[in-house]
Parts: structure tokens; sequence; C-alpha cells
């Protein structure tokens, strides 16, 4: 049982992890927290939404059309709210202030379109379970657990070894020198926000089809910030163990107190965390940076 | 190669280079010597791309240069900048990788093995990451890093700052060779007797102003240079 709820909680945990990684990204090349990022997970759900209902998508369509949706989806933002404040060198307030607008309008649209109830995706996934050495495991938290470490591992690799991935993260470290080394900064950008999107999509489009989509959907964004901030802003490994702790946390609050005080106790949980160690999991390699 | 016009270059009200011109011929080192804040590394910055002008002409090789710093990197200029600025958390590949950025993943590999050849202690600690490198390693990493990209024209900006002067001759015999290469180098220095020793012409910058140009071995007799840059340090 208790077994069970670990593998729960590491799975729900592991779609935090998508989003406090997306987060982080974008946090790590412009140092700002980029609440727009759940306007990015609520639109692409929506998206991935319209597309299941219209054409009877399975779940790997559908959940691949979500993803893309929230890479086109962030970069637009980017474009349309973010650069140009870039371009006359706005205060990182200025960025911060930025995307909370940009959640709210967007959810906002979300609202006027598709009003303020809750949708359900055609059933994607059996709700039948996978008995491994004595331990059942729901499909659907396999398919979560599944997509995001695969997401993740993508992310990591492509980070490490892609030209573009080395780039972004040399932008954390220093972006004007990242340009006068040869990148276009626009371009670094773009795709920071971009991969962000993906990540922001996945993690959308996987909350929509395991649980419901609502407008407010996006606002599930928090526990993202939350998870980087107790992995240490910065750091996207420490990000996803402070993802999946919360993920855990979460579970066995839910299965112990109720839905109803989880998110106060894992809230409390959080802050005791960075009460004893503000530095956050990953402490040291956020302070070599600083 | 390199030709400066009448360079204007402010920063709100604080004007950092009043109307300087300069002439880089191709293959030779010019260096450009001058008190904090005389505009220095300014002028580099404004040849990179990274601060606008607000009047006077750059152009290279007969052409404008380009806007953007990634197209002037591109065009062949690249920049060591002041205080070796290598990417702490990258691991010395992945530094010389951005140094490579305008290169295609086969020139890069092939670059990488000849400064690899060139500096073996990078190689060493080619997994390392940057940060953690002493800082005459990490002086080894920028110049390495600025000659992935087999630039036509290097910018070091005060390349010799805060190192041991065993590593600080070090550095200046590698620009030395650097040249020999047939690259062109443009070098701002506080050590003004090292870098006037080797270099061909000479700069003197002092408010945005250039106060002095020639040889650098005239440079090296001037009266004027030798109390405000070389004064008291003559046996170094
Ligand atoms: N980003 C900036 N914003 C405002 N003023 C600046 C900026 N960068 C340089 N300045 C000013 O421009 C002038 C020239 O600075 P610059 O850095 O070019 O000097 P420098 O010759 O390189 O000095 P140092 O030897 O200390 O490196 C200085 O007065 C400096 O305060
Ligand atoms: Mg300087």
């Amino acid at each position: 049982m208790i077994i069970q709820q670990l593998v729960n909680g590491f799975s729900v945990g592991a779609v935090y992890a998508l989003i406090a990684v997306g987060f982080g990204l974008v946090f790590n090349v412009l140092k700002f927290s980029n609440f727009s990022h759940g306007s990015t997970m609520g639109i692409s759900a929506y998206i991935a939404y319209l597309f299941a209902m219209k054409f009877h998508l399975s779940i790997v369509p559908t959940v691949s059309i979500g993803t893309i949706a929230g890479g086109i989806c962030a970069v637009l933002v980017e474009l349309i709210a973010f650069r140009p404040l870039r371009k006359r060198g706005g205060q990182i307030v200025y960025f911060f202030v930025t995307s909370i607008t940009m959640l709210m309008l967007l959810e906002n649209i979300l609202v006027i379109f598709f009003g303020d109830t809750f949708y359900a995706f055609p059933k994607m996934i059996a709700s039948t379970a996978i008995t491994v050495a004595g331990v059942s495991i729901s499909t659907l938290y396999l398919v979560m657990l599944g997509c995001s470490v695969c997401a993740l591992a993508l992310l990591s690799y492509w980070l490490k070894y892609t030209k573009m991935g080395v780039a972004i993260r040399a932008a954390s470290c220093a972006i004007n020198t990242c340009n006068l080394m040869g990148a276009n900064v626009d371009a670094v950008i773009s795709w920071t926000f971009f991969v962000a999107g993906l990540m922001a999509g996945l993690s959308g489009s996987l909350l929509g089809i395991s649980y419901t989509l609502y407008p407010q959907i996006g606002q599930i964004v928090v526990k993202g910030f939350i998870a980087s901030v107790v992995g240490g802003l910065g750091n996207l490994t420490g990000a996803v163990v402070g993802a999946i702790l919360l993920g855990i946390l979460e579970v066995f609050f839910i299965a112990t107190i109720g839905a109803g005080l989880t998110p106060a106790a894992t809230f409390a949980i959080m802050v005791l965390f960075l009460f004893l160690r503000p530095q956050g999991v990953a402490g040291t390699i956020v302070r070599d940076k600083a | 190669m390199l030709d400066i016009k009448e360079l204007y270059v402010s920063y709100g009200r604080i004007t950092a280079l009043q109307g300087v011109s300069m002439h880089v011929p191709r293959s030779s080192i010019v260096c450009i010597i001058g008190n904090n804040g005389a505009g220095k590394s300014t002028l580099l910055n404004a040849i990179s791309g990274m601060v606008k002008p607000k009047s006077g002409e750059i152009t290279f090789e007969g052409r404008p240069l380009p806007a953007h710093p990634h197209q002037i990197v591109k065009a062949g200029i690249v920049q060591v900048p002041e205080g070796r600025q290598v990417f702490p958390i990258l691991s010395v590949d992945e530094n010389l990788t951005m140094g490579g950025y305008v290169l295609s993943y086969r020139e890069i590999r092939e670059r990488k093995a000849r400064v690899y050849e060139l500096f073996p202690r990078l190689k060493e600690r080619a997994g390392q990451a940057a940060g953690t490198l002493s800082g005459g390693e990490q002086q080894m990493l920028a110049i390495g890093r600025a000659l992935m990209s087999s630039p036509k024209v290097i910018l070091f900006d005060e390349p010799s700052l805060g190192l041991a002067p065993m590593v600080v001759s070090q550095v200046f015999e590698l620009i030395a060779k650097i040249k020999e290469s047939g690259v062109t180098v443009v070098l701002v220095e506080q050590n003004a007797r090292k870098a006037l020793s080797v270099a061909d012409t000479a700069y003197v910058l002092e408010n945005g102003k250039v106060v002095l140009e020639g040889r650098a071995s005239e440079l090296l007799e001037n009266p004027m240079v030798e109390a405000a840059y070389l004064g008291g340090r003559k046996s170094a």
C-alpha cells in the first residue's frame, strides 16, 4: 500500500517536474519567475482537447499536439509580451508583473471561449492496473510517469549535446558573453521558451487528461514554482527532485488527511523545508553560479 | 583590415568615447593602453557590436561591420573579454563548443582537436567545470574558446589581469604566437611595458580620446608614456 502510494506520488511529481523544469529554464536565462508558463499549460491542454474531440484522437496524438501547442504558445508569449520589454531594457520586476498579467489574461480568454466550467477529455486511458511484484499501479499513473521521464531524459540530452542546448546553459551563466561567442540572443531566448513551452504543453495535457480541464488549470504552475524553489532556483536537477518530493507528499496527505487539507499541509512542509534549507536541495551548485 | 573613424559612444549621459579613430593593419598587434575608465573596454565592445556607437563608423576589410554581435563573430572578429568570462558551470569542453558556436558540429570537433593540441592542460580537464579552473587555466580556456572559430581578428581585453607573473609571460608569448599564425590582434592592457614590447603599433587612450599613437617601440621610449604608464615598473 505504501509502495503503491509512493509510485503514484512519484508519477504526479514527475508531471510537476515538467512544469518546474520549464519554469526553471526561463528563470535561468532571463532571471524572472515566469508565471505565464501556467497559461501555456492551460491553452495547450484546451487545444489538445479540441483536437481530441474533433478527430477522436487516442492518447499519443493528443498529448503530442498539446506538447507542440505549448511550445508555439510560449514562443508567441515571449514575442508579444517579453521581447518588447527586453528590447527596452526593462527591469526584472516588469517581466515578473507582465508574466502574471499574461497568466490572468490568457486564463480569462479561455473563460470567454469555453466558459468557467469543467471539461472531461474523452476516455483515453483504460482504468486498469498493472501488478508488479505485488504492487498494483494504475495505467494512468504509468502513462504520466512514462511521458514525463521520457521528456525529461530527452530534454537533458538536448541541453547537454546540442549547440543550442549548450548555448541556453551558457546564457544562464552570462547572456552577454553567450552573445559575444556568436550566439544570437533572440534565437537562444526563443528556443528557451519553445522548450519550456513543450514541457508546459505536455504537463498541461497530461493533467487535463488525468483529471479534468478547467480554465484555471494553469494555476498548477505554482506547484512547479514551489518545486523549483525547493530544488534551489536555477538548478534543473534540483527542480526535478523538489517536484517529486512535492508529488509524493501530496499523495500521502491525500491518503491520510484527505484532499481538503492537503494543499495547506504540503505548503506548510515546503515552507518548513525552505526555513531549514533556504538554499534549496541543490544549494551549493546555485551558489557557484552567483 | 579594421578601420575605426570618429567613433562616439555614450552610456546615457556619460560619454565614453569621443571621436576615436584607429587603424588596425592585417597580421599585426595593435595595443591600446590607458587608465581605468579611459574607454578601452567600450572600444572593444563597440567593435564587437555589444554597444551601439552614437556616431562614427567601423569598417572591416573595407565593408561596414554587421549590426549584431553574432554576425560580427561570424565575420571573423572575436573578443576575449575582460575578466575571462568563461561559463563557470559548463565544462571546459562545452566552453569550447560555445567558442565554435558559429561553426558546424564537424568543424567544432576539428577545431577542438587543434585547441586541445595547443593547450594540453585543457584537454586533461575537458570534463571539468570551468569555474573550478585556476585563473591561469581560465585565461587559457578563454583564449582557446576565442580560437575555436578560426577568427581573423582577436580582441583581448586585459588578458594579464589578476595572473601571476609567470602566467602573464605565457599569455604574452601566446599572443605573439597567435599573431605569427596570421591572426590580427587588438590588445588592451594595463601592463603597458609588456604589451608595448609585443605590439607593432599602439594607441594611448585618455578620457575617451586618443592622445598618442605610433610605433609601439617608439611609445616605449616616449617620456610621457614612461611617466604615465611605465613609471616605477621599469624592472617588471
Ligand atoms: N554599462 C555602462 N553603463 C554606464 N557607464 C559605463 C558602462 N560601461 C562603462 N561605462 C563608463 O564608460 C567609461 C569607460 O569605461 P570602460 O569600461 O570602457 O573603461 P576601461 O578603459 O575599460 O577601464 P578599465 O581599465 O577599468 O577596464 C567609464 O567612465 C565607465 O564608467
Ligand atoms: Mg576595461
